[in-house]
């Protein structure tokens, strides 16, 4: 049972004293943890605690804390130990994971090398296969705590790729275990109670693997973590401003600016690695001219789309890859691309749309359309790419939203390159380079195998994309994925707009030490990441 | 024509509508575009192989009167399937979210009558008058105002500025006094709408019925005005009111969709909006399903209500 709230306190104001026996009477359960609890928001319910079958950020959020991989990636990128001790590279295709020892699971069991391949193992055919299946070949078990993991081909993200398999007993491979109902890990917190719709409840576990170091303590000091599932952006600003939640995470892009006037209320905002991005069906005309699609490109207002519409948070984009990994791009190298290909000029624009329309022998204006789902800012965004089309004489464009599951099998149908509809689109990747190229520009990853829904092909870049895939030198990946990136950005098949930032706001007084992760599903890293030298506290200490 | 009669023939005349409701519920949801392959999938590396199995898995190959045919089987044996999203069952899922559309929707429902029929009795008793016009005006406010607008105002007064209510739902067991004080924002919110259509009829159904004889004869008699109207001319009046509380069900059901989602309470409106998102079908229908019976059931009891209380419309 939680401690008392501040909703219990405000109750115990509105029925006054004589009521607060009564209240206590019925709203009391099996007596106070006493301990400090952190409440913190979430935008949708927790669906499958399951790894394999989770596919939704919120469900990976959520069980982030239950669960814990051999390698995690810390906050600037860079992998570190966790269950695994060391990973070492004993030939091309072969690894040396050695596991940390003394470790168990919530439920008693000790971890060892056989529940790793199990958990390995166990995502053939689910959903999720690829998190491990890109690489996995094989694994020989040399010991409890040592095993060797043989991969299909050279992998350079290897270890990276670690940080997303999160670890489970193998008896969840046998079929003894139930993690949809019950999921257990090695994680700093266990599970607790999920109420669906209502709120999704974590415990400090007890015999958690770390033993302290001057930087972080050995228990979290956070006992209780409850998330409370608010769907509505205002509703949950309301909620914070009131007290009843302690952390709004990601807010809505239009309360940061009242919630940065509130005294009680710190944001702030890191980047984070994602973009948005208008999609060409290179398959249709005009759009399968390239002048035409880098005419639009041209025309995109990047600057005027991140501070009218997301309150000047984030960056205009105009490459693919996230400058959160900055050991692969560049300001310069944005510049660049800027300058060269993608930035805002209407001038330029007119002279490629004049001479693409030319040799398409096509007379403008050419009626089309963007493609939306519901999200207000991408509605937003796309309107105003709209807006610069239509001040042209070459385009006469309209927006289409619709509801995210028709949406989503718009922009993933096997035609989406034949549709006559532009697609405003928003894509997430992770630590390496490749997440944020090969499944939107790759051949093999055009619809509906994955998410290249402009049919990309481009034999040169394939080239260098599998080529960096398997160079484990850091400088030579570097080289190949910015020939990679020069070569999409001048074919232009998609428009880059915005590099996305993650908000986070909390409140001062009860909060100390958070600070958002900046990929998506590991917001709550900093809630106790002993890797990582990160922690938190409530009640301000 | 017998009651009991009657009341058997009304009774089996929802078959036909009720099975009607079933072929519309499954045809309407398998129109929507996209399956729950879809959404199983959404952004992610998929090979045919493993987009066939999801076919299978969710008999999205078979024909449709196939489809339809094994989903009513398992309705019938109120087996309404797993959840495409989670491994859970529906049944479960639905069961778990009904006490609280429940007692939200209740809550709304006495908020509406314990508001409307006294202000539409005071309206007709001092018909003309100011109070009159000013039952008219709030009336008309009522029925007019957005609901997710005027919750989340009620939010910022009464939760963010007053702070003298949780925003969000307490954790405490669902008819505790936490969560009835909570519920009082949403089942206002949710109930304004009906409470001012309840005060329009009560006050018509009364003017009208203070125009009738016997009520002459029982102000002739000295009876007490007050008596008068609580005892004879309510009485009376709230035959209509009943008839039309029945048909809010499914009004305060629709409405309940949108304040789940402003109040974060956890009941079968989110549900069935956010199944409809992830196409998770089974949820869809069954949800539908069970809303359509519960409003064709309403109506059912209040045409047996009537027919009990006046005669003359049993034909």
């Amino acid at each position: 049972m939680p401690p008392v709230t501040t909703s219990r306190r405000r109750l115990l104001r509105l029925v006054g004293a004589a009521g607060a026996a009564g209240v206590a009477g019925c709203a009391g359960g099996a007596g106070d943890s006493g301990g400090s609890e952190l409440v913190a928001t979430l935008a949708a319910d927790v669906k499958n605690y399951d790894p394999t079958r989770a596919n939704d950020t919120t469900s990976r959020k959520a069980f982030g804390l239950v669960y814990e991989p051999l390698l995690s990636v810390d906050f600037e990128g860079q992998a570190r130990p966790t269950l695994a001790t060391a990973v070492e590279q004993r030939d091309d295709l072969t690894w040396r994971l050695s596991l940390r020892e003394g470790v168990t699971f919530h439920d008693g069991s000790d971890f060892t090398a056989s529940d790793v391949v199990a958990t390995f193992e166990r995502y053939e055919g689910t959903p999720r296969e690829s998190d491990v299946y890109l690489w996995y070949d094989d694994a020989t078990i040399v010991d409890d705590h040592t095993l060797d993991v043989t991969l299909a081909d050279r992998y350079a993200p290897f270890r990276k790729s670690l940080g997303g398999v999160p670890i489970v007993p193998e008896a969840a491979a046998s079929g003894d275990l139930d993690l949809s109902t019950t999921p257990i890990g090695t994680g700093p917190y266990e599970f607790d109670t999920h109420e669906p719709d209502r709120l999704f409840r974590l415990t400090r576990a007890d015999d958690h693997w770390y033993d302290g170091s001057g930087e972080v303590p050995a228990r979290p000091p956070i006992e209780t973590l409850t998330f409370r599932i608010i769907v509505e952006g205002p509703s949950q600003v309301a909620a914070l401003r009131a007290g009843d939640v302690d952390l709004a995470n990601n807010p809505p892009a239009d309360s940061v600016a009242d919630l940065r006037e509130n005294d009680d209320v710190t944001v702030s905002d890191h980047l984070a690695g994602g973009f948005e991005m208008v999609v060409f069906p290179l398959a249709s005309a005009p759009f399968s001219n390239r002048e035409v699609r880098r005419g639009i490109a041209r025309l995109v207002p990047r600057e005027e789309i991140v501070s009218s519409v997301y309150g000047g948070i984030g960056r205009p984009a105009y490459a693919p890859i996230s400058p959160l990994l900055d050991d692969y791009t560049s300001e310069s190298f944005q510049a660049e691309m800027r300058e060269d290909h993608q930035g805002y000029d209407p001038e330029r624009a007119r002279e490629l749309l004049d001479s693409g329309f030319d040799a398409l022998d096509i007379s403008p204006p050419y009626e089309t359309s963007i493609v939306t789902n519901e999200t207000p800012e991408r509605v937003r965004w796309a309107q105003l790419v709209r807006d610069s089309l239509n001040r042209t004489d070459f385009f006469e464009v309209t927006i289409d939203q619709f509801e995210w599951n028709t949406y989503v099998s718009r922009v993933l149908a096997g035609d989406s390159h034949r549709s006559d509809s532009m697609m405003a689109l928003g894509w997430t990747g992770g630590w390496d380079p490749d997440t944020f190229l090969r499944n939107l520009f790759y051949s093999g990853q055009a619809t509906p195998s994955c998410c290249n829904a402009a049919h990309y092909a481009n034999d040169e870049v394939d080239r260098l994309l599998d080529e960096a895939l398997t160079t484990y030198d850091p400088a030579e990946r570097r080289a190949l994925y910015e020939d990679a990136q020069r070569r999409i950005v001048s074919d232009a098949p998609v428009a880059f707009v915005r590099f996305n930032k993650r908000l986070e706001a909390f409140r001062t007084a009860e909060v100390e030490g958070f600070h958002t992760y900046p990929l998506d599903t590991g917001e709550f890293t900093a809630i106790y990441a002993p890797w990582a030298d990160a922690y938190t506290t409530t009640g301000g200490g | 024509m017998s009651l009991r009669r009657y009341v058997l023939r009304r009774t089996l005349l929802t078959v036909p509508i009720l099975l009607g409701v079933s072929v519309l519920t499954f045809g309407l949801v398998k129109l929507l575009p996209g399956t729950p392959v879809d959404y199983v999938l959404q952004f992610q590396e998929s090979t045919p192989e493993l987009r066939a199995s999801l076919r299978a898995q969710y008999h999205l190959d078979e024909p449709i009167y196939t489809q339809y045919a094994l989903w009513l089987w398992d309705v019938l044996h109120l087996d309404f399937g797993e959840r495409v999203v989670s491994d859970r069952s529906v049944r479960a899922a639905v069961a778990a979210r009904l006490p609280e559309t429940l007692v939200l929707g209740g809550g709304a429902l006495l908020v509406a009558l314990l508001v409307g029929v006294p202000a539409g009795v005071l309206a007709a008793v001092k018909r003309g008058g100011p109070v009159d016009e000013a039952s008219r005006i709030a009336a008309l406010a009522g029925i007019a105002t957005p609901n997710f607008w005027l919750g989340l105002l009620l939010i910022l007064v009464f939760g963010v500025h007053l702070n003298l209510v949780p925003v969000i739902p307490p954790v405490a067991p669902l008819l505790s006094l936490e969560s009835l004080a909570f519920l009082a924002l949403p089942a206002v919110t949710l109930g304004t709408a009906s409470a001012a259509l309840f005060t329009r009829l009560t006050r018509s159904a009364v003017t009208e019925e203070l125009r009738r004889e016997y009520v002459r004869t029982a102000r002739a008699k000295g009876l007490p005005e007050r008596t008068v109207i609580v005892k004879h001319v309510l009485r009376n009046s709230l035959i209509s009111v009943v008839t039309v509380a029945a048909v809010q069900v499914a009004v305060l059901l629709d409405g309940a969709v949108v304040i789940e989602r402003v109040f974060s309470w956890p009941g079968l409106g989110r549900l069935l909006v956010r199944a409809i998102l992830q196409r998770d079908f089974p949820v869809v229908q069954a949800v539908v399903l069970l809303v359509a019976t519960a409003v064709v059931v309403a109506n059912l009891l209040a045409d047996v209500v009537y027919a009990w209380l006046d005669p003359r419309i049993r034909y």
